[in-house]
């Protein structure tokens, strides 16, 4: 993982405060790209790569939080650290509230911004690899035959291989080889660990929920 | 009623002798014989004092029958019967009451004719010479006052003329053949200094004129009546002081108050109308019952110290030197005399005049200061109101001014890690510097533009401009501040050079008003319609229209005309000054504002200012 240093995604239309915020933070070793508008980010390639966007509040066009909105619905993880010239606290609630990492006033601080830029990148690294795990375990999961998607179904939800034979109208051993087949393609050792990739992968919703049920 | 009258009587008895006469009351007319001349001055004004003394009294009048019987050139016992019958005959018809003598001939000649003549009636006499009447015997019903002229009178009136006075020299008729002043004769010896006697009857008037002409000048001139020269021609004294003073080189001192006038410096003169008052008193007590023999005859004194004003500036005598009580005729009427009235107006009108431009000065100075005042209060008013503008885009102006400085910083830090690295970029530091003095400049400049609106001024600042200047500036404080608001301004239109006169700082804030007013039109509006332009535009060759346009909610019809008073607000947390201090911008500067509601909605406010170059149209 220690490839390319992370990339600041910097959206201002202050071409002298974007100018200096990119310089301080290049002097400061991370990789910039630099935005004069929300349209303008929207229009290049959306990576997940590491990294985050300073995103200033109110620019012409677009504004900050408008942009946010617009990431999140496209299911981008890079975490947004807010930079205003003139904040208020209802501005700042309202952004924190819709997922900003942080709310910083202009002109901020090197110890500030960067503080802020590394928390930023440390969650951003933890969701990549949250969600690095999920597509593994969905690839897993799409091994999977038919069949053993539905066995895998119930057996999540407690049923017994009795319960699940007769649901499917096969033998109980059948259901038992599908069981064994099911745990190999999830590489793992115990059933309980099998239910956990479940859940996190949503195929369970709640384990009372489907009790319930 | 009988008793009260008996008292009457015997009171009025007890204290009036004469009740007797009083029985029997005189006619109310008086005879005056005189011995002078008709015309001569001196008897004539005692006859006029007389006469207007007896009828002071309205209500009782008195018959006033003068004779002047010039008795300088007549008498004898021929004249006196001719006389006698003449008198007779004339006042047959005429009761005449008093005799009254004037002059001391005439008292001798009346008590002769008494002797046939009005032998009861009572006589009173006048201008009787001391020394004439100490040798007459007066029979019962005479009464009268005598007079003195005195020697030393003359010496003490000289001696005020003539300061070194050491001579007098008589100038008249030989002293002894002169009635009233005969008994110079005697007073002569008791003075020592120098004294000459020119003679008139002795000399020609040419002669006399000569001989005045040539007097020392330690000497004054007494004149005491010239009758005859020495060619035998009779003379009017009167007159003949005239002709003498033409010639005379030194002051002339008189006696008689009719010389004063003549040519006369002063002295000690005979009032006739002394002489005269006193007659006349004694002839209204006679007629008034009172016995002529009960009336004590006295010695009075008629004198009074008279100056000629022309003579003592003539002989440089000083006016304050003289006696106390001194009368001074003939001085010229100061200005005020001769035109009191006239002068009275004229100080009067000046004074009323000074009072009125007094009056309108104080308040001119009062209007001044009123207005001056009152013009520092909208000033006051409209500074106050700019502040509040301003207050109201303070969050906007912040922004606007973190801008710099979050750039100013930022560069500032990142020149600090790369003067830490090893190879020092140079290049970088140089852009950093330039940059950061750029932001400087930008924050600066905001600065001042909101210093320029705070600011507060004593008067207006007119000065020339494009309009569209203010408008651009204007905009420039407005958009942040629209962008927080997320009011779209749209692009502005300018159409040409609108060269306006008036104070900068004024109509921006106007216009500032205007906006502020059409974005909280637009508040309640979705984001999208928040929309607002503004444009300016010719009226015509001589005026400047703005007009500053929203998308808002408009204004209701019945409040268009409204919107522009003071404390008028529809908002919340208006305080209704803003539109109504727009209104007194413009109108200071000779504009209009109005309002319209556009037929697509939203609403125009419009206003115009005079342009101060004309328009090429």
């Amino acid at each position: 993982m220690t490839t390319a240093p992370p990339v600041i995604h910097v959206v201002d239309d202050d071409t002298s405060f974007r100018t200096a915020i990119a310089r301080l933070l290049r002097a400061s070793g991370y990789q910039v790209a630099l935005y004069e508008s929300g349209d303008q980010f929207l229009q290049g390639p959306l990576r997940n790569e590491p990294g985050c966007i300073l995103l200033d509040m109110r620019m012409a066009g677009l504004d900050g939080l408008e942009l946010q909105d617009r990431l999140r619905n496209l299911d981008c993880t890079l975490p947004i650290v807010f930079l205003t010239g003139h904040g208020d606290i209802p501005m700042s609630v309202r952004a924190i509230k819709t997922g900003a990492e942080d709310f910083l006033s202009k002109p901020v601080p090197k110890e500030t911004l960067l503080a802020a830029i590394e928390r930023a990148l440390q969650r951003h690294e933890e969701k990549r690899e949250q969600h690095d795990r999920i597509t593994a375990m969905r690839a897993l999961v799409a091994a999977f035959t038919a069949r053993e998607h539905e066995v895998f179904a119930l057996v999540v939800r407690g049923k017994l291989n009795k319960q699940i034979a007769f649901d499917l109208g096969a033998s109980e051993r059948t259901i038992k080889a599908h069981r064994h087949s099911i745990m190999q393609k999830l590489r793992v050792q115990s059933f309980a660990e099998a239910v956990s990739i479940a859940e996190r992968l949503g195929l369970v919703a709640t384990p009372m929920g489907g009790n319930q049920q | 009623m009988r008793r009260l009258l008996l008292i009457g009587i015997v009171l009025t008895g007890l204290l009036c002798p004469s009740v007797l006469w009083a029985a029997d009351p005189l006619p109310r007319s008086v005879l005056v014989l005189s011995q002078g001349f008709s015309g001569a001055p001196w008897p004539t004004a005692v006859h006029q004092a007389i006469r207007s003394a007896l009828n002071a009294r309205v209500s009782s009048p008195v018959a006033v029958y003068i004779e002047e019987l010039d008795l300088a050139r007549f008498g004898g016992p021929q004249f006196e019967q001719a006389l006698v019958s003449y008198l007779r005959e004339r006042y047959r018809q005429k009761e005449i009451g008093v005799v009254v003598a004037v002059g001391s001939d005439a008292l001798e000649l009346v008590l002769n004719l008494r002797k046939e003549l009005w032998t009861e009636v009572p006589v009173a006499f006048a201008a009787v010479d001391e020394a004439t009447a100490r040798g007459l015997k007066y029979p019962s019903n005479v009464t009268g006052s005598t007079m003195r002229l005195r020697f030393q009178d003359a010496v003490t009136a000289a001696r005020i003329l003539v300061p070194n006075f050491n001579r007098i020299v008589l100038v008249g008729h030989p002293l002894e053949g002169n009635p009233y002043r005969r008994q110079f004769v005697k007073e002569l010896p008791e003075y020592t200094m120098g004294l000459e006697r020119i003679d008139a009857s002795m000399l020609t008037m040419t002669e006399i004129r000569k001989r005045v002409a040539a007097l020392p000048n330690d000497a004054a001139i007494y004149y005491t009546g010239i009758y005859l020269d020495g060619t035998g021609r009779t003379l009017i004294p009167y007159e003949a002081l005239s002709t003498v003073a033409e010639t005379a080189n030194r002051p002339i001192v008189v006696d008689a108050d009719t010389f004063i006038g003549q040519g006369a410096a002063g002295g000690f003169v005979l009032d006739p109308i002394a002489v005269g008052q006193d007659v006349a008193g004694r002839v209204l007590r006679i007629l008034d019952g009172e016995a002529a023999s009960n009336i004590p005859v006295t010695a009075g004194n008629f004198s009074k110290l008279v100056f000629d004003w022309r003579q003592l500036k003539r002989w440089k005598v000083d006016e304050n030197l003289l006696p106390p009580g001194s009368e001074i005729r003939f001085r010229p009427p100061t200005m005020w005399e001769q035109y009191s009235s006239q002068m009275t107006i004229g100080f009067a009108a000046l004074l009323v005049q000074a009072a009125m431009i007094a009056w309108l000065l104080l308040e001119r100075r009062r209007r001044f200061f009123f207005e001056s005042e009152s013009r520092g209060r909208l000033q006051d008013v409209i500074h106050m109101d700019r502040v509040a503008v301003v207050g109201a885009m303070s969050a906007s102006i912040a922004h606007e001014l973190n801008q710099p400085l979050g750039a100013i910083l930022a560069n500032a830090e990142t020149a600090e890690l790369l003067l830490a690295a090893s190879p020092i970029d140079r290049d970088q530091l140089k852009e950093i510097l330039a940059d950061i003095r750029q932001s400087d400049q930008r924050a600066a400049e905001i600065i001042a533009h909101m210093r320029g609106l705070l600011k507060k001024t004593g008067a207006s600042e007119l000065q020339e401009f494009d309009l569209n200047d203010v408008i651009r500036d204007a905009l420039h404080t407005l958009e942040p501040e629209a962008r927080r608001r997320g009011v779209l301004v749209g692009p502005y239109q300018v159409q040409g050079a609108l060269p306006v006169r008036a104070d900068r700082v004024h109509l921006e804030q106007a216009i500032l008003n205007l906006a502020t007013n059409a974005m909280d039109a637009m508040a309640n509006c979705p984001p999208d319609l928040r929309k607002m332009m503004l444009q300016t535009a010719f009226i015509g060759a001589s005026e400047a229209e703005v007009s500053v346009i929203d998308s808002g909610t408009g204004i209701p019809k019945d409040r268009l005309k409204d919107i522009f008073q003071a404390f008028y607000t529809t908002k919340r947390k208006g305080t209704g000054i803003g539109l109504s201090i727009v209104r007194t911008i413009v109108e200071i500067y000779g504009g209009k504002v109005w309002a319209e509601n556009r037929p697509g909605g939203g609403a125009v406010f419009r206003f115009t200012l005079p342009l101060c170059k004309a328009h090429p149209a």
